[in-house]
């Protein structure tokens, strides 16, 4: 589902983000990526959803080869591969059902096809009273349910979650990390970046740790530090 | 149906934009009403000169007295020599019978003036008329004809013609360099409201681009608002406009009864397309310009 060949990232000002990483990440698997701020977490997630390119290898994603997308193929691509962020980045003016529709309307998708799919998606993170309800009145949690289901509501190959606990309470992580495991065993192939040790250790789910722009770890049912909980 | 269903809810978008930030919208639509209904009274305007001076053209007569003794077989001939020339609509000879009884008709409200100028004698020559849709070859052909012996004087009313002719010119140019500037600065306008609505959105398209949303689905609304700001400008011109036209054309026909005013609706119709369409362009253009320079997929 993902490859990355012998990837290797060096910004415009010279920082070298990632260093000759390979990885492998299978259809279905749930994967944590771990490490210090600046260990090159965030560079790898922005190739995955192709925001930037890599200065070296081959980055694969649901069978596209970020590298050679067109320009108008790159739509295509992100429907597969839906993204949540730390700060939701939900529409404030929407409700929340139309803030989940704007995936499908993206998509031009059918009136008839975001009337079903919506109310299904809501009820798959348990929002469905809120949909008329505005974002900011929510709280993060339910906030990080309604990105969620906006990412999950195209049945994407791959999601890509980075930090989404971070704004939350370990309640609502807790909560946000099932829901995920949930969306996993669906079908969906998720990497997420974390620095939430809680949920880490926790999950006992593959764990690829980054230091200074390489993999320096990478364990099947791991912890968020080597070896002890 | 699909792309009517897609226009549907770009158009939905575009208006739910214009809404959000709708002291913007009311100023930009403001100021693109006013840029369009002074544009609309300019091409009135110009429109009503126009029209004023095809009817004075047509109205301008070169008028030939002839001599009295010029040979009726060399008036003849003068008149079909003028007959066969393609820039003289018509020639018509009149008769000094003719002329006295227009004469008698012009003041037939006051004959006692007729009286002591004519007496029991009918002073008046014959004459040729020629009408010209060519002020300036009526001119030339004037200065030929005084000099030739069958004519008494040439007679042509030139300075009305020449005077309208310079009159229209100048409004021409004057609303053409006045359209061009109200034009972009409309142009202006309306790409700097865009500007900000894509500015105010950026974290919006950010992730409309993230979720993969195309190039059309984020730049269509913006181009639609743009072309919305054009038309609602169009649709406030064309009413103040078209007010003003029917207002302008009563208070005419009272004052210069004489002047062939009289409303034209295939004009008012082409008036209010002209805006129509002015709007449309210049709101689309506005907007691409600005969205092509400032939004960034």
């Amino acid at each position: 589902m993902i490859v990355l060949h012998d990837v290797s990232k060096v910004y415009a000002n010279g920082i070298h983000a990632l260093k000759n990483i390979s990885l492998e990440v299978g259809q279905e698997e749930f994967v944590f990526l771990v490490g210090v701020s600046g260990a090159g977490k965030s560079t790898l997630v922005r190739l995955l959803i192709r925001e930037e390119l890599p200065t070296a290898g081959e980055v694969i994603v649901a069978g596209h080869n970020v590298l050679q997308l067109s320009k108008r193929n790159l739509p295509l691509f992100r429907r597969k591969v839906s993204m949540v962020f730390q700060d939701f980045r939900l529409l404030p003016n929407k409700t929340v059902a139309e803030n989940v529709a704007m995936a499908l309307q993206v998509a031009n998708r059918s009136r008839q096809e975001i009337q079903e799919l919506v109310p299904e998606a809501l009820e798959l993170v348990g929002l469905t009273p809120y949909a008329e309800h505005l974002p900011l009145t929510l709280s993060g949690g339910e906030q990080q349910r309604v990105a969620i289901a906006r990412a999950v509501i195209r049945k994407p190959e791959v999601l890509i979650a980075d930090e989404p606990t971070g704004n939350l309470d370990p309640m609502s992580s807790a909560d946000i990390v099932d829901l995920l495991t949930r969306i996993n065993r669906l079908g969906t192939t998720v990497i997420m970046a974390t620095h939430d040790s809680d949920v880490v250790n926790r999950s006992r789910r593959r764990v690829v740790e980054l230091v200074r722009g390489e993999i320096v770890r990478d364990e099947a049912r791991g912890t968020y530090h080597y070896g002890r909980l | 149906m699909a792309g009517f269903s897609y226009l549907a809810t770009m158009s939905a978008n575009a208006i739910v934009n214009a809404w959000r930030h709708r002291t913007m919208t009311l100023i930009t639509v403001v100021i693109v009403s006013l840029m369009m209904t002074t544009l609309g009274m300019f091409l009135m305007v110009e429109n009503a000169l126009s029209v004023l001076i095809v009817s004075m053209e047509e109205r301008v007569n070169l008028i030939i007295d002839l001599a009295d003794d010029a040979p009726p077989a060399d008036v003849l001939a003068l008149r079909q020599q003028l007959l066969e020339d393609s820039r003289i609509i018509s020639v018509a000879y009149i008769t000094p019978e003719e002329a006295l009884a227009r004469l008698r008709e012009y003041f037939a409200d006051e004959p006692e003036l007729m009286q002591p100028l004519l007496g029991n004698r009918n002073p008046l020559p014959a004459s040729l008329e020629l009408r010209s849709d060519d002020p300036d070859y009526l001119l030339a052909l004037a200065r030929q004809l005084a000099v030739s012996p069958l004519v008494k004087e040439v007679i042509i009313p030139r300075d009305v013609v020449r005077n309208l002719s310079r009159a229209i010119q100048v409004v021409r140019f004057f609303g053409y360099t006045l359209g061009a500037g109200l034009a972009l600065v409309t142009l202006f306008v309306i790409g700097s409201t865009i500007r900000l609505t894509v500015y105010a959105r950026r974290s919006e398209i950010e992730v409309l681009r993230l979720m993969g949303a195309s190039d059309h689905f984020i730049r269509w609304p913006f181009l639609l608002e743009g072309v919305f700001f054009g038309l609602v400008g169009a649709f406030v011109a064309s009413l103040v406009v078209g007010i003003a036209y029917l207002w302008v054309n009563e208070l005419l026909q009272q004052l210069i009864n004489f002047l062939p005013v009289s409303v034209d609706s295939t004009y008012l119709l082409r008036l209010v397309l002209t805006l129509t369409v002015f709007g449309i362009v210049i709101g689309g253009l506005g907007s691409y310009l600005s969205v092509r320079r400032f939004l960034t997929i």
